[in-house]
């Protein structure tokens, strides 16, 4: 596909790219190819350095393979990421477009909506989420889909704004073309890159937050890792035995880091291209 | 008389990456002072590329190969950044196309052509305003005391325009170069444009480089018109020249595509086929000869050059006007 | 000859905002009272400057926007109060070819997906069908069947305005707008174009508004011409007696500062002073009032009225 091909033009997107495959297929492999059960307990073997036998990056309080609660933690990690900012990505998606199209009263409520929706800080809405359903992944998912779904919103509506004034739109109106149609074809394929640059840029951050909410206490409940709670287990004993969260840090500042990568590659293959020529 | 400005064999190619833009490719033309000489040509024959080069603003990957460009005694290519700064705005100034691009939005159109004496002259602020709004005045903005100090989303297009010629006229140079300067305006308010512009030239004496695809526009105000296609020149010569005696088959098609207006109605317009060549893959002989109905041999395998076939009408074809005769 | 499309009393204000609550009152007339016919099979050119309100008469009569006031009738047919289903229909009848090839193709569709398009909404071919009459209409416009696989950032300026005229030639229509078709094109190319919407108008026999600023285009193009200036239609007539005989000032000044191919034009004096947005014309009189030559206080008092003063040909002036 055309886009593969642009997108190894692009060292530093191609990188990131290659880096968040093998995070994912780390996150999906995660049961077959931890070394040790994540979950055993092994106080014998508590707080080993990295390098000992048999662990590579060493054990934490309670003697868990670190290597394999950072390999298992990513699934959390990413599910959180992934569902949250698809959550986001649906709505915000959904509302921008329609407020650009529909334009008059619809648009100003929806816009001053996600407005100040966007104002409230994303630690907020995660406390209130979590108030009402209790700490989970599924409280983390839904404020992260609540608090990232403006972005979305507002980047599709200011594009569809744009766009809804080009040529071809009223082409397309003037062939009789209905609102549907001009929704999927002409409407779709010029913010499709938009939303995706939105996509990565979002993951990256929905990461971070996790994590973020995760360090707070608020994501999942033990003994189930996931990067954010094992940052909130190491900080007791950062000074003793700061390897494991170091570890755990260092992979959230890798996955960050790809998904940041990959979007602003994707940011400069798709969008100059098509929009330049049309001015 | 000593030429103004003397444009010698100029080329000026883009290189980008594998393939080498040939914008500019041997252009060879002068100004004398006082003269308005119209450049005509379309999309992509490297008319403003032309004026980029004699201003020396050429974009990256654009590089002057070869050429010299002669003002006043000096070879521009050869001078530092500095020296060529102090030529712009002040003995060469600029009018383009898009007024509202050219003026500053956020400040005072009286300051912006202030600006331009304070750069180049030893005014005082005071003075520089002065002049200013004399200048305002004279390129016709109504009230220029009242309305210098307005910003330039206030005024028309047209009067946009006259600000910039204002700013261009700052400094009385010797050559303003305009670069299609009415297109897009008001047909009514062209007019106004091109009157200034002969006004400009027969208080303060500068001389008129006329970048334009309206063939029409440059025959109103100009003295002698350059053709170039392809990035050469294939025709100069003076105005009426021109008119009566069109010798290159692209002039004469250029001059035929334009629907005349009054006069017998005609069906269809006599209209040059084809494209222009890809300025990156170029016809081994002459640029025009795929398109041209005259088109013989010697013309698609050779290079024409920019010969003398009266005195001081140039043509870069191989027999066209002997064909005729 | 039959009358195609009759345009009665158009009207289309333009509000500084889109809100009700907001509006302070100020509104632009950009199309005010506009009245003329267009015959069966003619060329009509509606030619005047920035504001006269000519682009907006156009997407009126194909109702892209909604009038404040009056009627346009197709065929018989009141336009102004369709169904959605008949507006649908007479989309089929009614095209627009735009100014702006660039803009006017959808630059993340193929051509043929573009051009398709008519094809599917009204269902008039499939398959196999569909691309021989897609190929065949490319080869009318001058383009070749390989033009279908390729994407609009890869043709010229005047290959794409070849694309836009095929596309609103797909469904067959009556009645063609075209909305300054030529005008960011270079000279020799609207040469091409201009020459490709006559010879398809002779073969295909549709019907043409023809909307320019350029009288040179308009006059060549159309059989019969109306000029406008800020929202009214100041003179009307054949496009010869038009030529021959100017009554209205403005036209006169529109064709004498017409770039011509003359020496010494220059010379006479200036045709108009002021520009169109000098000084707003004053309410209830003569919309060119600020900038006539030979107005007089009536003038300032009343608006004239488009009224016959020969052998098909109008004028809205007082003074003539």
């Amino acid at each position: 596909m055309e886009l593969i091909r642009r997108l190894r033009t692009n060292t530093l997107a191609f990188v990131g790219a290659i880096a968040i495959v093998i995070i994912l297929l780390m996150a999906i492999l995660a049961p077959v190819i931890t070394p040790h059960d994540p979950n055993e307990v092994n106080t014998a073997d508590r707080f080993l350095p990295p390098g000992s036998e048999g662990y590579m990056l060493g054990t934490d309080l309670l003697g868990r393979d670190v290597l394999s609660r950072i390999i298992l933690g990513s699934r959390v990690s990413l599910l959180v990421a992934g569902v949250g900012v698809g959550m986001a990505m649906v709505i915000g998606v959904t509302f921008g477009v329609i407020a650009a199209f529909w334009a008059g009263w619809f648009e100003i409520i929806v816009m001053q909506i996600a407005d100040v929706l966007y104002a409230v800080p994303t630690l907020m809405i995660a406390l209130g989420v979590v108030g009402l359903f209790g700490r989970s992944v599924n409280a983390v998912m839904f404020a992260i889909g609540v608090a990232y779904s403006p972005l979305f919103a507002r980047v599709c509506h200011s594009a569809v704004v744009s766009i809804r004034e080009l040529g071809f739109v009223e082409a397309s109106r003037a062939m009789g073309a209905s609102h549907l149609r001009i929704l999927w074809k002409d409407v779709m394929p010029n913010i499709l890159p938009l939303i995706m640059v939105q996509v990565t840029v979002s993951l990256s951050w929905a990461i971070l937050q996790e994590a973020g909410l995760g360090f707070l206490g608020m994501s999942v409940a033990p003994p189930t890792p996931s990067w954010g709670t094992m940052l909130n287990e190491g900080r007791e004993y950062f000074y003793s035995a700061p390897t494991m969260p170091l570890f755990t840090g260092l992979m959230v500042l890798i996955a960050v880091f790809s998904f940041n990568l990959l979007g602003d590659g994707l940011r400069d293959i798709l969008d100059p291209r098509a929009w330049e020529r049309l001015r | 008389m000593e030429p103004l400005l003397q444009v010698k064999n100029l080329c000026a190619y883009f290189f980008m990456g594998s393939s080498i833009l040939k914008a500019v490719d041997g252009v060879s033309f002068e100004i004398q002072p006082g003269q308005i000489v119209g450049l005509v040509g379309e999309s992509g024959c490297g008319k403003t590329t032309a004026i980029q080069c004699v201003l020396r603003l050429l974009p990256s990957p654009g590089r002057i190969v070869e050429g010299e460009i002669w003002f006043d005694d000096k070879d521009l290519l050869t001078l530092s950044p500095e020296e060529m700064r102090q030529i712009r705005g002040r003995h060469i100034s600029v009018v383009l196309q898009d007024a509202m691009a050219a003026l500053n939005p956020v400040i005072p159109v009286g300051e912006q052509v202030a600006d331009i004496r304070l750069a180049h002259t030893t005014d005082s602020n005071r003075a520089a305003w002065e002049k200013a709004v004399e200048l305002m005045g004279k390129t016709g903005i109504p009230r220029a005391i009242e309305r210098a100090r307005y910003h330039a989303h206030e005024f028309s297009g047209g009067m946009q325009q006259r600000i910039v010629i204002a700013t261009a006229l700052a400094c009385n140079p010797e050559l303003i170069i305009a670069d299609e300067p009415t297109t897009g305006l008001d047909v009514t308010i062209q007019e106004q444009i091109l009157s200034l512009l002969l006004k400009a030239r027969e208080q303060m004496g500068s001389a008129i480089l006329y970048i334009s695809h309206d063939f029409a526009t440059v025959v109103s105000i100009c003295d002698r018109i350059i053709i170039m296609y392809a990035g050469e020149v294939v025709e100069s010569a003076p105005t009426k020249e021109i008119l009566t005696n069109p010798m290159h088959p692209y002039t004469e098609g250029l001059i035929n595509s334009i629907p005349p207006l009054g006069g017998t109605p005609m069906e269809f317009l006599p209209a040059i086929p084809g494209l222009p060549p890809n300025p990156v893959d170029l016809p081994p002989g002459c640029r025009f000869a795929p398109r041209c109905a005259h088109a013989k041999e010697e013309c698609l395998a050779q290079r024409p050059q920019l010969v003398a076939r009266t005195p001081g009408h140039y043509v870069r074809c191989f027999s066209y006007k002997e064909e005729m005769n | 000859m039959n009358t195609l499309v009759q345009v009665q009393s158009l009207t289309k204000h333009f509000a500084a905002s889109r809100l009700w609550i907001l509006r302070t009152g100020q509104i632009t007339k950009a199309v005010d009272d506009v009245s003329f016919n267009i015959q069966e099979g003619e060329v009509f050119g509606l030619v005047g400057e920035s504001g006269c309100g000519k682009t907006t008469t156009g997407r009126l009569i194909l109702r892209l926007i909604e009038p404040t006031s009056g009627d346009v009738f197709f065929d018989g047919q009141r336009i102004t109060d369709l169904s959605s289903g008949e507006l649908r229909d007479y989309r089929k009848k009614a095209q627009i070819i735009f100014q702006n090839p660039f803009s006017s193709l959808n630059p993340r569709r193929s051509v043929e997906d573009i051009l398709s398009d008519g094809y599917k909404i009204y269902g008039l071919a499939q398959g196999g069908e569909r691309r021989d009459r897609m190929v065949a209409l490319l080869e009318k416009v001058g383009l070749g069947a390989d033009a279908l696989e390729r994407y609009p950032h890869q043709f010229s300026g005047g290959q794409r305005q070849r694309i836009v005229i095929a596309r609103a030639l797909t469904v067959e229509p009556q009645f063609l707008v075209a909305d300054e078709p030529v005008s960011a094109l270079d000279v020799s190319i609207q040469a091409q174009v201009l020459n490709l919407l006559r010879q398809l108008q002779r073969d295909l026999n549709f019907t043409m508004l023809l909307i320019a600023h350029d009288l040179r285009v308009v006059y060549h193009m159309s059989d019969r011409i109306g000029v406008m200036y800020l929202g009214r239609l100041v003179e009307l007539a054949n496009k010869q007696d038009l030529y021959d005989h100017p009554l209205h000032p403005y036209t006169q000044a529109l064709i004498s500062s017409a770039p011509t191919m003359e020496l010494g034009r220059m010379g006479r004096k200036a045709a108009l002073k002021g520009e169109v947005w000098n000084r707003m014309p004053p309410p209830g009189g003569c919309v060119f009032y600020p900038r006539c030559p030979i107005a007089t206080e009536e003038c300032k008092r009343t608006v004239p009225p488009l009224e016959a003063k020969g052998q098909d040909h109008s004028v809205a002036c007082i003074r003539v």
